[in-house]
């Protein structure tokens, strides 16, 4: 049942990288093309998805959008993970002072509202890809920092990190080496769950209008695009509301596969104990 | 009648692809009042056997039997388990997790009354019934003094005397010894016909385990309750039950009377576990008659000039005045430990959990900074790794820890957890390292071949073997041994000892030998101390202190070791312990042992004795101060 | 615990110290001015900023604001000419709160019971049930199902009110569009604290004792497996209760979340300030009480904190 969970969100997660990698390459049509005369197409054999109030081809602009949120959420999944592995692994590992600085730091991170410094950044580095990616970073390490840093606490105790100071590793060669690989389990059914959040969080950044500058649009965007004219042409926000929701669940069941997987290794694990 | 009756009952596991078969068409019976042990070694399918009985097994076990009829159902038996820390629930205070008990069985005892109760008066309108439901909710309310005493009255038979002090605690605030009463007692307040102990006694230490064991003994009898006895130590089971199981591989192979079992075992595997037990105790045998303060032979203190610790400056390790506080700052942790260990030498350090052993140990290898005193190594002075103890300090003293299961990291195989030291220490090629490995895996008793596999493919002594191996691939002088069998079956343990004994006369290692298992040290070294309290109240050759130990805590330990004889444990079985009730060992002005000790005086609770120095012994206690070994000298002359 | 409970509450005011200051500099490093409308002199428009003090040293208003802040004083909106900026939060916030802390009560309830549901459950059919439900809930952005609710419940059905805030009836849709996410989450989070905690040996003797499978799941397992959850709630809890700028502009409510969008829109300095600060303050004192909670509820660190200093 798990396997099966996270062989179909990887699966499926392959699949939708694959075409928004593939049909803006192939496409015939450009994602910011405007053409007058194809105004809010149905769907059809030309034009899979329709056409936009501005006569563009959606499934293009679909699946160019997919392809922004995905380097959106994979990018600062990426960099939030080293982050907080890095801070988290620090702070637990070392405690006292180091802790308390960077999870009060986590807690001014946490409380400053993203738009204000997104504001900032896009004036100050224009409204593209980056921006959003470091936007997004500026507090999203913190979680996962919180996360390692618990791991790392439980472990540091533990009897095979003393046993790796007897042989003469050093502090760093003990966080390297031995925590943060028992600690990469937990961080990546975290960064699973952080990917669609991070997607989420450029799609509100682009409702309040510091999103990435027109005529490019993310998943999200186009959803938001879509929703004003829900009511005559449905089409428009549903579609890349789908392909959103797909990727979404993808992460999600990845997520939840190796979430489950690792309660049942220890279940078995135990089961070998107790027997 | 039996009280339980068990045909042909077998227990599969559903591990994924594999069915594994846990219990192998087992029948036994149980009569009332009876006391039936079961042994076997770990793995032999006894807790398996147990849980089925109780009905408590996992949902992918598979139960099948011909019969299995326990007299009043499930309601009349009741469990207590191994590690009690882990059957009580960690956020709930014991109070709460007692009487919850207690009103449940209350409740069950008024359901079965008013069911009768209304086949008399078949006549009742619903507002009888609407009260009648009520009433228990009221009842609970006003029950609760009767509750309260009802937890009192159960913890004092479980042998817990001021229960106001406990019920307000959590689990984690109690000691073992304490946590396992409580269990007890929830298991009484099921007030059982049958009480299954599944190794009630495995993870406590030697003097708790013989209280507690007397304890269940006495109850069984005042209560006239059927124990059905789970171990896989001979002793216990011997000290316990008048008919013996023997379980193996999931079938009872064997049953008798103790006797029976310890002098004419019939299958081979009952034939191994009795040698072990036998080797065990022939190691530790006690000479009964010489528990007396024995005065004879001693010479007085300030006579002699260099006392044990002293020797001569062979000694590679020498610990001076060491001592650590408690992480809650309330008592000390280690408190002024000194002594030394010689080239080549076993020195055994004994006591009960929670005595400051394992703080001492990590001291010793820098895991830990003291508080205070010193730590030598051939005459140099080391510090704590976080204080700079550099790398080549490191090597000389490394340790094996007590668990196998937490001692080696999950996400590593074994040949690169044992790569680890090499490459610390220098050694680039990865040839040799190779080959250093190999050869090393097979000194410690495995294949070269398991550098490839991972820890969770190992079983719990070879895992020690590779923890083993791991401290030996630094090559060290000295090296720190941390219950390193405690964790073990018995059989396992002696293989594991056989191998320290071999390792240490090819290499010449210097061995600091922790245990609470007086017969492991016994075997094993033969200088000791004992420690209480974080203190070492006695030190000296192993053989001079079983044969004649002065220390009243030394005492109380050795008697506590059960015997595997069955006639001796019969002679020992009644033997009364006064001092049952296990106080904390806090911050004390005086002598950490005064609240147990038979022979406590003024003076030892008012000041801390003195560690005095005789040839070949030292002692922390007043009675072998001068004014006292003055009085017992008139003694003797009288 | 008191005295962790006091490092604790220090350490939050000095985080707030830090947010304060970094949202100052913040605004002030924002280009153009509030003032700049239409074509306006320059002249004017110096003199404008003279009377609210913007020509003054960056430090001086820095001090300054800090003072009137400790005094409660958040200063007065720049676009809405004579409106204090507490006001305008006095007005916004308890709309906002409502909503807000409805959701988190929604999405604790449901949450819980889904997630305790899927844990207990036998049945294949109400397990993958339940995990299909709360992955789509929480794969679906939350203005898509407001925007179906919308046009399911407003417009096809005609059953509710899909704007403004007049009665209970209209709170309804709002709530629910905030509470999917959440209650998704904590329904994964309950699942498998409950998975983990089912497992230990504890259950094995609540059953023994021969207490009743509810008795067990309600007081004995949830007690230790609620942490997670509220490790969760805490956070989220703040970002329900201090608005969803999404959520408030599709049902056209007035809440703290819109007024934020607003005034970074309309540069309106102070009411930036004063809402960043007022939400970063619920924001961290959330986390607070999240972190005393969880103390609290664990007995090792209630009982004395030991350990702490290992």
């Amino acid at each position: 049942m798990r396997r099966k969970m996270f062989l179909t969100g990887c699966v499926l997660l392959a699949v939708l990288m694959t075409l928004a990698v593939l049909v803006p390459a192939f496409s015939p049509y450009s994602y910011s093309e405007q053409n007058a005369g194809l105004r809010n197409l149905n769907p059809s054999l030309s034009h899979w998805f329709g056409t936009d109030r501005f006569g563009r081809d959606l499934f293009t602009r679909v699946w160019c959008g997919a392809r922004l949120s995905l380097c959106i959420g994979l990018g600062s999944a990426a960099i939030c993970g080293t982050l907080g592995m890095a801070f988290g692994a620090v702070a637990g590992y070392f405690g006292g002072l180091a802790d308390c600085l960077v999870m009060r730091a986590a807690d001014v991170a946490d409380a400053i509202p993203s738009l204000l410094y997104v504001v900032l950044l896009t004036l100050a580095l224009g409204a593209n890809v980056q921006t959003m990616i470091l936007g997004i970073c500026i507090s999203g390490w913190s979680g996962t920092a919180r996360m390692v840093r618990g791991e790392v606490m439980r472990l540091r105790t533990s009897e095979f990190v003393q046993a790796a100071r007897l042989t003469g590793a050093s502090s760093w060669r003990v966080i390297w080496y031995h925590l943060l690989p028992n600690a990469m389990g937990a961080l990546i059914v975290s960064l699973t769950f952080f990917v669609p959040k991070a997607i989420f969080t450029e799609t509100f950044l682009s409702f309040a209008g510091v999103g990435i500058a027109a005529p490019a649009a993310s998943l999200g965007a186009l959803v938001w695009e879509g929703r004003r004219q829900l009511r005559l042409y449905p089409g428009q926000m549903l579609y890349p509301a789908f392909v959103l929701c797909l990727l979404v669940v993808a992460l999600h069941l990845i997520g939840a596969g190796l979430e489950e997987g690792d309660i049942e290794s220890i279940e078995s694990r135990e089961f070998e104990r107790t027997i | 009648m039996s009280l339980l009756k068990v045909e042909n009952l077998s227990v599969q596991f559903d591990a994924g692809d594999k069915v594994v078969n846990a219990v192998d068409a087992v029948s036994l019976s149980v009569e009332p009042g009876e006391i039936i042990g079961l042994i076997g070694r770990s793995g032999s399918g006894k807790s398996t056997l147990t849980r089925a009985v109780m009905g408590l097994l996992p949902s992918n076990a598979n139960v099948m039997y011909d019969r299995l009829e326990l007299d009043g159902g499930v309601k009349n038996a009741a469990m207590v388990f191994q590690d009690p820390l882990t059957y009580l629930n960690p956020s709930l205070k014991i109070g709460w997790q007692l009487k919850e008990t207690i009103r449940r069985h209350l409740e069950n005892k008024e359901d079965k009354e008013s069911k009768e109760g209304i086949e008399d008066g078949s006549g009742e309108n619903c507002w009888a019934r609407a009260v009648r439901k009520v009433q228990p909710l009221l009842a609970r309310w006003k029950d609760r003094a009767e509750v309260d005493e009802m937890a009192a009255d159960l913890l004092e038979t479980a042998g817990i005397r001021r229960a106001a002090d406990v019920l307000d605690k959590y689990p984690f605030e109690l000691s073992g010894g304490q946590r396992q009463r409580i269990v007890l007692a929830i298991a009484l307040a099921c007030r059982p016909k049958l009480l299954i102990a599944d190794e009630p006694t495995t993870a406590l230490d030697a003097t708790v385990q013989r209280q507690i064991l007397t304890r269940l003994r006495r109850i069984a009898k005042e209560m006239d309750m059927a124990v059905l006895l789970v171990s896989h130590d001979f002793g216990v089971i011997v000290s316990m039950a008048e008919r013996v199981l023997v379980m193996h591989e999931g079938k009872i192979v064997e049953s008798g009377t103790p006797w029976q079992i310890y002098e004419e075992p019939r299958e081979e595997c009952t034939k191994r576990l009795v040698e072990h037990a036998r080797a065990m105790s022939a190691a530790g045998k006690i000479e009964k008659g010489k528990c007396g303060i024995g005065m004879s032979g001693i010479v007085r203190e300030g006579e002699v000039k260099g006392h044990v610790t002293q020797k001569c400056s062979m000694d590679v390790l020498r610990v001076e005045h060491l001592s650590k506080v408690h992480a809650d700052r309330k008592s000390f942790g280690v408190d002024d430990v000194s002594f030394a260990i010689g080239a080549g030498e076993c020195f055994g350090l004994a006591g009960e959990s929670g005595c400051g052993k394992t703080t001492l140990a990590r001291m010793i290898c820098g895991l830990a900074t003291p508080g205070g005193g010193e730590i030598y190594y051939r005459g140099e002075r080391l510090a704590s790794i976080g204080q700079g103890r550099d790398r080549e300090q490191i090597r000389q003293i490394q340790m094996v820890f007590q668990d196998p299961y937490a001692s080696l990291n999950p996400c590593h195989t074994v040949g690169w957890t044992l790569a680890e030291p090499l490459i610390l220490n220098g050694e680039t090629s990865c040839k040799t390292r190779e080959v250093l490995i190999a050869k090393m895996l097979e000194t410690v008793g495995l294949a070269a071949e398991d550098a490839k596999k991972y820890p969770f493919e190992f079983s719990g002594g070879q895992r020690q073997r590779i923890a083993i191996a791991r401290a030996l691939l630094s090559e060290p002088q000295i090296l720190v041994l941390d219950e390193p069998v405690s964790a073990l079956d018995t059989t396992t343990q002696s293989q594991i000892l056989e191998l320290f004994s071999r390792v240490q006369k090819e290499r010449g290692l210097s061995y600091l030998f922790i245990s609470h298992d007086l017969q492991a040290v016994r075997r094993m070294c033969r200088r000791m101390g004992v420690m209480y309290a974080g203190r070492i109240v006695e030190l000296g050759n192993t053989k001079d202190i079983y044969n004649e130990p002065w220390h009243p805590y030394t005492k109380m330990l050795l008697q506590s070791v059960l015997p595997s004889n069955p006639r001796k444990a019969r002679r020992n079985r009644d033997v009364l312990w006064a001092c049952e009730e296990e106080a904390g060992q806090g911050w004390t002005k005086g002598c950490p042992f005064a609240g147990h000790c038979g022979y406590v005086m003024e003076c030892c609770r008012k000041t801390k004795p003195p560690t005095r120095r005789f040839p070949n012994r030292e002692v922390a206690c007043f009675l072998y101060s001068e004014k006292h070994m003055g009085k017992g000298n008139a003694r003797a002359q009288v | 615990m008191a005295s962790y409970m006091f490092k604790r509450i220090l350490t939050g005011v000095f985080s707030l110290f830090v947010l304060v200051s970094a949202a100052f500099f913040l605004t002030r490093l924002m280009p153009g001015s509030p003032f700049e409308v239409g074509n306006s002199l320059p002249s004017v428009q110096a003199e404008i900023e003279r009377e609210y003090g913007l020509d003054r040293p960056l430090l001086e208003q820095y001090l300054h604001y800090l003072s009137n802040l400790l005094r409660g004083d958040l200063g007065i909106s720049y676009k809405k000419p004579g409106v204090a900026v507490t006001d305008v939060i006095w007005r916004a916030f308890p709309v906002t709160c409502k909503i807000g802390s409805l959701a988190v009560l929604c999405s604790l309830v449901v949450g819980s019971v889904l997630g305790i549901w899927q844990a207990v459950t036998k049945r294949a059919a109400v397990y993958n049930g339940i995990f299909f439900v709360t992955i789509l809930g929480s794969a679906v952005l939350n203005f898509v199902w407001g925007s179906l609710f919308v046009w399911l419940f407003g417009v096809k059905l005609k059953v509710l009110p899909v704007v403004g805030t007049s009665d209970w009836k209209s709170f309804l849709l709002p709530v629910l569009t905030m509470a999917i996410y959440p209650t998704c989450v904590v329904a994964r989070l309950m699942r498998n604290g409950f998975g983990r905690e089912m497992r230990k040996d504890y259950v094995v003797l609540a059953r023994a004792k021969g207490l009743g499978t509810m008795w067990i799941v309600g007081v004995h397992i949830l007690k230790n497996a609620c942490l997670p959850v509220l490790q969760y709630m805490g956070p989220a809890a703040a970002f329900l209760l201090t608005g969803s700028f999404v959520v408030e502009s599709i049902f056209n409510i007035p809440g703290l979340g819109r007024e934020f969008v607003n005034s970074i829109a309309n540069r309106d300095y102070t009411l930036i300030l004063g809402l960043t600060v007022f939400m970063g303050a619920v924001v961290i004192g959330l986390n607070l009480l999240t972190d005393l909670l969880c103390a609290w509820l664990s007995p090792t660190t209630r009982v004395g904190m030991t350990g702490a200093g290992e």
